[in-house]
């Protein structure tokens, strides 16, 4: 704290404690002003900034035309008395007509009420527009700013008295508003979702297709797609697959999904095999219809619609985060009983685009009969193949891919490994298709918390087997992995401490948006049930609270203890309250030497504080600070209060 | 108060205290006075000691003494000399006047025209005298010890503020308590007349002199006395406030006041003990009387200070 | 506990109001309230409550700021009728923590108080204008402050009067005025003492004319003079109505005072005389007359 003591009392004026509130307050609202509008704001700055007068009213009435000019260009097209039905067409004109009359009163210098609490709205306007993680913290700081602000202008302009106070009234509401904010009652309305601007995502690790050619969905992007919280622990990571689009059609150097025109016999056999698991996902814009469930879906998740090879997909794009909560059957396999057309689309094969791998086939076709110990075989067949996994493979012969992968390249990632297994599972007489999707890397995890990321996106296949459709984990085929380009190994190693790091900020934007943005009557019944359920509960979470309001405490009390006007007299308080206490009160016109021999004449036996007040007197009167006079000072103040 | 006069100033007080019963504290400020190289005003009624304090005081010190009883027909040639024509040489002879010593008794400083008083106060301030364009230089070490009754209205002439302002500092002898009245009485105490031996060599006054200017004063007791001057000047109490010369004044009391303490740095209580007497001559309550006892009392109940 | 009973005991003291912006913040709260609950906006909901859990502790921390304060007058001071006085007021803030934009009202005169650090006092000088003379009490004075968020008027009543007494006005002649008409004998010219300057008050007859000659202007001085008598004033004399008489009167004792002039006052039934009495006993009884 002593490097505070070298801040001078710096004051400011009511104007400039006023405006830096203005700029805290429109920082966020900047950013979603249209280009008039902006350049109307950048005008008026310019004016306050070299006008340092009252402006006339000529120059009042120029910017009120100006302001005018600038609302009108904003939201010229838009802008219609129907349109104004719209929530947030309506709040922009607020928000712009606001921003005119708060500039035109400025300009007079002159303070009104208006001016005063004009924050207060765009605050509460700006709330409109902006929902998540970085604006929830923004709002804490500018509740405190405010504040700050407002106790800085009762205190003469006095910032740092003003940041003491603004702690200490901040702490005092801060257990309050955790509190209320838990127990107030809410009613489950929808959350609004207008304003808020999305990623504008170009590549995604799923897109619906799968590319064998260089176009290949290899995007290793440390990027979230989703966060995953499981009502239970995770399961293994051998089960954490999650569905994105099935894939039937083999376009030579990509796969397709059915197309969209055709409709198939609409019969679900929804899972029931495999034990279920409750989870929630948070889904960050893709800008396609896919979401994404955990193998094997066991019900639809609100507002989307599940066909019948378990895919999930909604009517329109997602464009902003999407929150769902899904259940599933943690399985291999579901039942399904295939009509026509998806027969035949999951046996169609081309004989002439991979004739080796048709020879083979053909060949396992015969020898086992037993459509589950065929597809045993192909497994086998594949790993005797000794193919690499390699993120780098050479490239294949596109037109013959599956011979090329695994005749003479040998080399390949998921795709390939799907794709190649598909086809000659095909050959072989057994229906089958490529899912792609997501396969969660647990080493993202912490506790019941799961992110998977656009680098986990990955392809395998489903075999028709014993009217079951069954997962294969096609890439474990791979005899060997090919080692990753040195330099990104090592990359990866030094990073270790930072991924870490990360993983944990990840967890902890979790939780604050699980708990705080997304907080709701369900969360809150959810809540109130769990606190049933488990006493303990209750206890730890009073215990926390009050926790809370110690730390609360805590920080009123550092704020709130007096400023001495040197360190050595903040040494001496224990004393002089203890003196104090024994009924010495010091006179308006003592000194403290003075008061200390008044003690020292009812009291010649404490000779501590004789030599406390020796120690004092070389210290403030003699210039002696060295550390060992100090040390002195704190013994003889420790020995006289014994 | 509390202060504890150094050893090797014990001795001129009690040297003093043979002749002046009783007034030790006076006696170690009119000391302080000295060695803050300034100059003492006694205001008192007569018969209380003022005369004898000087007397002996110089006497102690080991300086030459000068006294000049002021009366209203005096003028100002008669404290600082005349040019007299000297008519065997043919040429214009200064004859020095009773200013030209160490230590200057200005008994009744008030009876005089303010011309005259203000020649002296002149050679006080400046330490040098000019006559017909030519320039002398007092002393050194001068030091005027005035006195005036402040009970005599008619035929004197009260020193203007800016004259009171050369004196460092004010202060009366009082009677003395009953104890040692009444040992005056019984004629315990030595005879008056009787000179006493010098205590100091001229080089040990001035290596003192040099000692008091050297006190270290610190910061927060800078504070104090900077609180205790705008004090003076903005709680309206006072007419005028405290001038830079007061102020000057002030600091050098308080050094003094710390070297005759044996100390080489001043403590807050070093500066309370001469705030009243610094001050009672050159500031004026705009209501009733300006006393020292009064100045102290109201400075240092309402300054409330961090020593 | 026990800084709890003493909270109450303050807080007691204390009255509250609302102002302008405790409206704002109904307002406010009412309007976060709305837009939080129509959409179940946490943000939205945090603002709230933080708003409204601010506006509820401001409430303690404005009664902490200015219920420590204690207010007390320091002295009698001359008050003079139709003369604006400064009344000192000593206000000691008894807790440890700075008190902030607080005033001090009485019923027509606000005094800015601004800033009073912990366990310091600050004497302020309430100007005051009575318009009669006579005993003299001034109370309703109260702690005023919208400390910390301006959502309340916080005042703390200060139960000290001011009890004292206005002087007369002190209007009329002056000292010199009434000496010139007097014609007072200065004593007799006997002993020739010495000149003084010429102030107005003595005799033309004094006037040393060989040093207004040479551009000063002095006056002869006797030493007979010493033994000026007293000064020795007439109320029947002073004026043409009582009043006039005690203004005049007044003026000439505190310009007596000024001058240390001894004086004597001949008021109906008794005599005042500056020697036995005090300046200030003296203007009391001209007081209350």
């Amino acid at each position: 704290m002593t490097y505070f003591k070298s801040f001078q009392p710096t004051k400011f004026s009511p104007l400039a404690l006023l405006d830096m509130a203005y700029i805290v307050i429109l920082l966020p609202l900047l950013l979603m002003l249209k280009i008039p509008m902006l350049v109307f704001v950048f005008m008026v700055l310019t004016i306050l900034f070299f006008k340092k007068t009252p402006a006339k009213n000529t120059l009042i009435m120029f910017v009120f035309i100006m302001g005018i000019l600038a609302l009108y260009l904003s939201l010229y097209g838009t802008f219609s008395f129907r349109g104004l039905s719209r929530l947030k067409l309506f709040l922009e004109l607020l928000v712009y007509i606001l921003i005119i009359v708060v500039s035109m009163q400025r300009l007079t210098r002159v303070i009104n009420i208006y001016l005063l609490i004009s924050p207060m709205l765009f605050l509460a306007l700006s709330l409109f527009f902006y929902y998540g993680m970085y604006m929830l913290i923004y709002v804490v700081f500018e509740i405190f700013f405010l504040l700050w602000m407002i106790l800085a202008h009762h205190m003469e302009g006095d910032v740092w008295e003003g940041f003491r106070s603004g702690m200490v009234m901040f702490m005092v509401s801060l257990p309050w508003v955790v509190v209320l904010f838990i127990f107030f009652p809410r009613i489950s309305f929808e959350h609004a979702s207008y304003g808020f601007k999305g990623e504008n995502i170009q590549r995604m690790g799923h897109d619906g297709t799968m590319h064998l050619d260089s176009k290949a969905l290899l995007v290793p992007s440390n990027r979230i797609v989703m966060e995953v919280g499981f009502d239970k622990d995770i399961p293994s990571s051998d089960l954490l697959y999650f569905r994105g689009s099935m894939l039937y059609i083999d376009k030579i150097d990509h796969w397709e999904p059915l197309p969209s025109y055709i409709k198939r016999e609409n019969k679900m056999y929804y899972p029931t095999e495999g034990t279920n698991v409750d989870y929630k996902v948070t889904l960050y814009p893709t800008q396609k219809q896919w979401i994404y469930l955990l193998d094997m879906p066991s019900m639809t998740v609100r507002k989307s619609s599940l066909d019948r090879d378990l895919i999930s997909t909604l009517e329109k794009p997602i464009k902003e985060p999407l929150h769902y909560a899904a259940s599933s059957s943690l399985s291999l396999r579901f039942h399904d009983v295939l009509d026509s057309y998806t027969l035949q689309m999951s046996s169609a094969f081309s004989k002439e685009q991979n004739p080796l791998t048709y020879k083979e086939a053909q060949k396992l076709k015969t020898a086992y009969l037993s459509i589950e110990k065929r597809a045993k075989a192909i497994v086998t067949f594949f790993q005797d193949q000794s193919l690499t996994y390699s993120l780098k493979p050479e490239p294949l012969d596109i037109n013959h891919s599956t011979d090329s992968f695994l005749f003479d390249t040998h080399q390949g990632y998921c795709v390939h490994f799907a794709s190649s297994f598909v086809t000659m599972a095909r050959m072989a007489g057994i229906p089958s298709r490529i899912v792609t999707g997501y396969k969660a890397d647990l080493e993202n995890s912490m506790k019941n918390y799961l992110a998977v990321k656009e680098k986990d996106a990955h392809a395998w296949a489903e075999l028709y087997i014993n009217e079951h459709w069954v997962r294969f984990e096609t890439t474990a085929t791979a005899s060997s992995i090919e080692a990753q380009s040195q330099i990104q190994q090592l990359k990866e190693s030094e990073s270790q401490l930072s991924k870490s790091i990360n993983l944990y900020l990840m967890y902890a934007k979790y939780q604050v948006e699980t708990w705080i943005l997304y907080y709701s009557n369900i969360r809150q019944l959810q809540l109130l049930q769990y606190a049933k359920e488990n006493p303990k509960f209750i206890v730890t979470f009073v215990m926390s609270i009050l926790a809370l309001i110690l730390f609360s405490f805590l920080v009123i009390a550092h704020f709130r203890r007096p400023k001495y006007s040197s360190e050595t007299l903040k040494l001496l308080q224990p004393l002089l309250s203890a003196l104090k206490k024994e009924g010495y009160l010091r006179k308006k016109e003592e000194t403290l030497h003075q008061y200390f021999l008044r003690y020292l004449n009812d009291h010649p036996d404490k000779t501590a504080i004789k030599e406390v007040d020796r120690c004092y007197e070389q210290i403030l009167y003699a210039g002696d600070d060295s550390k060992e006079t100090k040390k002195e000072l704190k013994l003889f103040i420790r020995k006289s209060l014994t | 108060m509390n202060y504890k006069i150094a050893p090797e100033f014990i001795p001129v007080i009690d040297a003093i205290e043979t002749h002046l019963v009783g007034k030790r504290e006076t006696i170690a400020l009119s000391l302080a006075t000295f060695f803050a190289g300034g100059h003492l005003l006694l205001e008192d009624i007569p018969g209380v000691g003022k005369t004898t304090l000087a007397k002996h005081l110089s006497q102690i010190l080991g300086l030459d003494f000068g006294r000049i009883q002021f009366t209203s027909d005096m003028l100002p040639s008669d404290i600082l000399g005349v040019n007299y024509y000297n008519q065997k040489e043919g040429s214009f002879i200064f004859k020095k006047g009773p200013v030209f010593t160490s230590f200057l008794l200005a008994d009744e400083i008030n009876r005089s025209m303010p011309k005259t008083q203000s020649a002296l106060l002149q050679a006080m301030e400046e330490g040098i005298i000019n006559i017909d364009t030519k320039a002398y230089t007092l002393s050194r070490p001068f030091f005027v010890m005035a006195t005036q009754n402040p009970h005599e209205e008619v035929g004197t002439f009260p020193l203007p503020s800016s004259q009171l302002d050369r004196f460092m500092c004010s202060f009366g002898i009082g009677y003395p308590d009953k104890a040692s009245e009444r040992e005056i009485l019984k004629g315990l105490t030595q005879d008056t007349s009787s000179t006493t031996a010098p205590l100091f060599s001229i080089t040990e006054i001035e290596s003192y002199l040099q000692k008091a200017a050297k006190v270290t004063l610190s910061e927060t007791l800078l504070d104090f006395l900077q609180d205790i001057i705008t004090f003076t000047r903005e709680s309206g109490l006072f007419e005028y406030g405290l001038s830079t010369r007061g102020a000057l004044a002030l600091t050098a009391m308080t050094k003094s006041w710390a070297m005759l303490q044996g100390r080489s740095y001043a403590t807050a209580d070093d500066l309370q003990m001469v705030t009243g007497i610094v001050c009672a001559h050159r500031l004026h309550f705009k209501e009733g009387h300006t006393t020292v006892l009064r100045i102290q009392h109201e400075i240092f109940t309402q300054i409330h200070s961090d020593t | 506990m026990k800084s709890l009973l003493k909270f109450i005991q303050i807080h007691r003291s204390i009255k509250q109001h609302a102002t302008r912006f405790s409206l704002v913040v109904v307002i406010l709260l009412f309007g976060l309230f709305m837009e939080a609950y129509m959409h179940d906006f946490n943000l939205v909901y945090i603002t709230l409550f933080f708003v409204f859990s601010l506006a509820f502790s401001s409430g303690p921390i404005g009664v902490l700021n200015i219920g420590n304060l204690e207010a007390d007058f320091l002295r009698k001071i001359r008050l003079f009728a139709h003369q604006e006085g400064k009344i000192p007021i000593s206000i000691t803030n008894n807790s440890k923590t700075t008190s902030w934009s607080v005033s001090l009202h009485n019923d027509d005169t606000i005094l800015p108080l601004a800033k009073l650090e912990g366990e310091s006092s600050k004497i302020l000088h309430f100007p005051v204008t009575p318009d009669k003379r006579g005993k003299f009490t001034y109370g309703n004075f109260y702690f005023e402050s919208k400390y910390p968020l301006s959502t309340a008027h916080l005042s703390k009543n200060i139960a000290q009067r001011y009890e004292g007494f206005v002087y007369p006005e002190p209007k009329g002649k002056s000292l010199a005025a009434f000496l010139q008409e007097e014609e007072m004998p200065y004593g007799e010219e006997k002993e020739f003492d010495g000149l003084r300057a010429y102030d107005g008050s003595q005799r033309l007859s004094h006037i040393h004319w060989a040093s207004v000659a040479k551009g000063e202007m002095a006056v002869k001085i006797f030493t007979q003079e010493t033994h000026t008598p007293k000064l020795a004033f007439d109320f029947h004399h002073a004026g043409s109505n009582d009043e006039a008489r005690l203004s005049q009167l007044c003026l000439w004792v505190l310009e007596c005072e000024k001058k240390h002039l001894p004086f004597s006052i001949q008021m109906p039934g008794k005599k005042l005389n500056s020697s036995k009495e005090s300046i200030d006993d003296i203007l009391q009884i001209l007081s209350t007359y």
